[in-house]
């Protein structure tokens, strides 16, 4: 009985890293341009960590990319496309 | 019905963000409209090439400096000397550059940029942009060749020189009053020339300058 559930648990907790590994994964391909466009921007690239947090985390990352003054300095009007 | 109309309105909100973000860039705000991909199917897939496309491509608001370099690379020794500061005289204040122009047109995709962006002591906003392409950048308060013009009282004539080499920055005062300072550490013109490369706040005078690798 006892090593049922061990194998049971063990189990249950490598789908849970397995998952993990696959989220993690996926963060990062928004991470690593995040990270530039937030440099880019004049922010701390470490923002883009934000993508970690499930859907509001991509969300505010964007909000501070669009509603914050870019330290690295914004497009002039006239240097915006029409 | 909730999950649809909540839907909907993140929709929307990524794409005005979005919007607004791409017109921060120079970019056309209407490229946000990619996210609108994500209602054929592809999903998440919309985003992750507004991202990518984003972080690296070329953005017109680097393409135009307001403070410019100009003119053909100077050799060192044509530089104007380095003074001391006890007897360097008061900068003489000069009228404000508003007029942006184009970037060094030898600057190519291929060269090393990196940004310095910020407001003068007026608040005027200022942005230089320097490339790897040349080895030598004057800062300074007045014109003159291969020097970038910061109008600004606290800016000495030459004030500090930027020094690059491929996928470097260096920075050097030259004994102006106002001083140079990097991450609010001050620089001396006895310290040399020192790698910015991985620093984040300039300050020249009263002007402080954000650097950022392009």
């Amino acid at each position: 009985m006892d090593n049922g559930w061990n194998t049971l648990v063990a189990w249950f907790f490598a789908f849970l890293g397995i998952i993990a590994v696959v989220y993690v994964i996926a963060a990062l391909l928004f991470i690593i341009p995040t990270w530039r466009i937030l440099r880019r921007a004049g922010f701390a690239g470490a923002l883009s960590l934000l993508h970690l947090v499930p859907v509001l985390g991509t969300l505010i990352v964007m909000a501070i990319l669009a509603f914050v003054t870019w330290p690295a300095g914004e497009a002039q009007p006239e240097q915006r496309s029409p | 019905m909730i999950s649809i109309i909540l839907a909907i309105a993140s929709m929307a909100l990524v794409v005005f963000m979005s919007w607004r973000i791409l017109e921060k860039t120079g970019l056309p705000g209407w490229l946000a409209l990619v996210h609108l991909l994500a209602l054929t199917g592809i999903g998440m897939l919309a985003s992750l090439l507004f991202f990518w496309v984003l972080a690296f491509i070329r953005w017109p608001r680097d393409e135009q400096v307001a403070m410019p370099a100009g003119g053909p690379p100077l050799p060192p020794q044509q530089l104007p000397a380095p003074r001391p500061t006890s007897s360097a005289p008061a900068p003489t204040p000069v009228a404000p550059q508003t007029a942006p122009t184009t970037a060094p047109a030898n600057a190519s995709a291929a060269t090393m940029s990196w940004s310095l962006a910020g407001k003068l002591s007026d608040g005027t906003p200022g942005h230089l942009l320097v490339d790897d392409s040349r080895p030598l950048y004057v800062v300074s308060a007045s014109e003159g060749p291969d020097v970038l013009i910061v109008p600004d009282p606290s800016i000495g004539s030459p004030h500090a020189r930027i020094l690059t080499a491929p996928g470097r920055i260096g920075l050097q005062d030259l004994g102006s009053a106002g001083g140079t300072w990097i991450d609010n550490v001050r620089l001396l013109p006895a310290h040399g020339a020192r790698d910015i490369g991985n620093s984040r706040q300039i300050r020249f005078g009263a002007v402080e300058l954000t650097l950022t690798r392009l």
